[in-house]
């Protein structure tokens, strides 16, 4: 089938304008963000919403040093770096526990048939899904009686119900993919269980180890409800932080866009590392890119 | 078969995942017990069994049955805005073009981000005054709408917010699914002289259906349950008017004290999402092996 060059153009111009089209709608809320980020508080707050403007970093100093840059006597002080680390530990902590239990977990289901196997499975599914203040709110009363109420080790627990699930069914569909007579024959020669293993199934699974991981920690990092149920000065996480920005009398919009800028940079990085795999983790398995 | 002699090896290696596993469901039937109470911590001292006290209340109460109303729509919306829009974005993904990499990789962004920034981001941008989307719209002479205030719009409004972040996810759901699409069927209906509109609905449609049911999953799971992206753009909405079950069990607990009410709804929730995950996930199974078949 000829089509002449006049139309063939047409129809690629056509998919080019919506491409960019579609990635101006996705990108651009976070591109007018970041500027407000480098914008004054009148700037930022100014009608009509200045497009040309001179930049500033005193936002992302007043961020860094905790500092709240203000103007009126009641100030809502916001530790930023405070939460920024206590979602980095509470989420590299929970992750790599949820590693540690998750991976061999996952192996056993991947290679092992044994009656309530798929019951397992899905009871692990439904807790994935459950809704964060049926799992939270029960936690709370109990934490609050225990006293691991704003404590970072109560949000590591907490946080294996969003780790352990992704990591148990994404890894699982990685040891499957291994075939059998890769591990088979290694046995065959000599190899014991544990030498298997390390020496070849987990590096085979390995990509899939990283995607879990990563994405674990994301989902970690981007949590709300359990950091603003169960945490308090003590323990907040970052996402609950950045709200508070917004006090009573006043919201500090430029403050928060930079803080919101700084609380994507981990995210994107460990997002650029697992590209490839990231359709099939974000799908727990189901989809195989 | 049987790899390794000993028969408790993998029982062990299981065996912490299990115990975690189980030990969440603990929270759940504590839930439970804490629905049977009529308690508030204001009044703690009066705290006491009440059987279905609260269930009964809160069928009574014709508030509910709106915050039902009101999840199950943002859910609607919500999937079948993200279920169109993500196929078409997907259906234009494919195309290979020169670039379709960099455009594969850009669509992520509002994916990974965490949803309470997402939300603080449209919030700022749908301010009625400052907010940018009102002045681009005053710009090319159209109409400025109070988008987070208004009762007519603000469901659109935050459906809008939850679209751009979620569609890229069913975008790439349904991509993966595209380019898995066996070439030789479209070469035999282009044989047979089938037109565009035909094969899509007859052979991309029906073999993009699995597909489409993960996509229903995930994406209905977490509507029905939404929190972080309400909580942080209305609080509930003007009013009650966005409020959903999930945040009517946060209002319930922190704003009015009422525990026993808050556990009741929380436990409805929790049914309802029970209920359509296992209804989903039957329908996905069932389409994976129709597809398998065929």
């Amino acid at each position: 089938m000829k089509k002449s060059a006049k139309q063939f153009s047409f129809k690629l111009l056509g998919i080019y304008i919506c491409l960019v089209l579609v990635a101006l709608f996705l990108i651009f809320p976070i591109f007018w963000f970041t500027l407000m980020s480098f914008k004054t508080e009148k700037d930022a707050i100014a009608i009509p919403p200045k497009f040309v403007f001179t930049p500033t970093i005193n936002n992302y100093k007043g961020v860094l040093t905790g500092e709240t840059v203000s103007t009126t006597r009641a100030t809502t002080k916001v530790d930023f770096i405070q939460t920024f680390f206590n979602s980095l530990i509470v989420c590299s902590s929970a992750v790599a526990i949820s590693l540690v239990i998750g991976v061999p977990a996952a192996y056993v289901l991947a290679r092992f048939k044994f009656r309530a196997k798929e019951d397992l499975a899905f009871l692990v599914l439904t807790l994935w899904f459950a809704p964060g203040l049926s799992v939270g709110l029960p936690l709370y009363l109990i934490y609050r009686i225990t006293g691991l109420y704003d404590k970072l080790v109560g949000l590591i627990i907490v946080y294996q119900v969003i780790a352990l699930p992704l990591i148990m069914w994404v890894v699982r569909g990685y040891f499957e993919d291994i075939p059998r007579e890769v591990e088979e024959s290694a046995r065959i020669d000599g190899a014991n269980l544990w030498t298997a293993l390390t020496k070849i199934s987990l590096p085979l699974a390995a990509p899939g180890i990283v995607t879990a991981a990563v994405l674990a920690f994301i989902f970690c990092w981007n949590n709300f409800v359990f950091g603003l149920i169960l945490a308090s000065s003590n323990s907040k996480t970052l996402t609950v932080g950045l709200l508070g920005f917004i006090g009573y009398e006043r919201v500090l919009w430029a403050q928060m866009a930079a803080a919101g800028v700084l609380s994507m940079i981990p995210v994107l990085l460990f997002a650029t590392l697992i590209q490839r795999h990231i359709v099939r983790g974000l799908s727990f398995g189901a989809v195989k890119s | 078969m049987r790899i390794y002699k000993s028969r408790y090896i993998p029982f062990l290696l299981l065996l912490p995942a299990v115990i975690i596993v189980c030990g969440f469901t603990i929270p759940f039937m504590v839930g439970v017990y804490y629905s049977l109470l009529k308690y508030n911590l204001i009044y703690a001292h009066l705290r006491k069994f009440a059987g279905f006290y609260n269930y009964i209340r809160m069928f009574r109460d014709s508030a509910f049955w709106y915050f039902l109303y009101f999840t199950g729509l943002y859910t609607l919306l919500c999937v079948g805005i993200e279920l169109l829009l993500g196929l078409a974005i997907a259906l234009l993904l494919n195309k290979e073009v020169k670039g379709i990499r960099f455009f594969r990789t850009l669509i992520v962004f509002p994916l990974i981000l965490p949803p309470v920034l997402s939300a603080l981001i449209w919030k700022m941008m749908m301010a009625p005054d400052a907010g940018v989307i009102n002045h681009l719209l005053k710009s090319i002479h159209l109409p400025q709408l109070v988008w987070l205030g208004s009762k007519n719009i603000v469901t659109f409004s935050l459906a809008l917010i939850d679209t751009w972040i979620f569609t890229p996810f069913v975008a790439l759901i349904l991509l993966a699914g595209l380019q898995g699409l066996p070439v030789t069927c479209y070469e035999a209906a282009t044989v047979d002289g089938a037109s565009g509109w035909v094969m899509f609905k007859e052979i991309t449609l029906p073999l993009l259906t699995p597909y489409i049911w993960i996509c229903v999953l995930f994406r209905g799971v977490q509507s029905l349950k939404m929190f972080d992206v309400i909580y942080t753009a209305t609080t509930g909405g003007p009013g009650f008017i966005t409020t959903n079950l999930h945040i009517r069990v946060y209002y319930n607990m922190f704003r009015w004290h009422n525990v026993g009410l808050a556990f009741s709804y929380s436990i409805i929730l929790v049914i309802i999402v029970w209920l359509f995950s296992r209804i989903v996930i039957w329908r996905w199974l069932k389409s994976v092996r129709a597809k398998r078949g065929a």
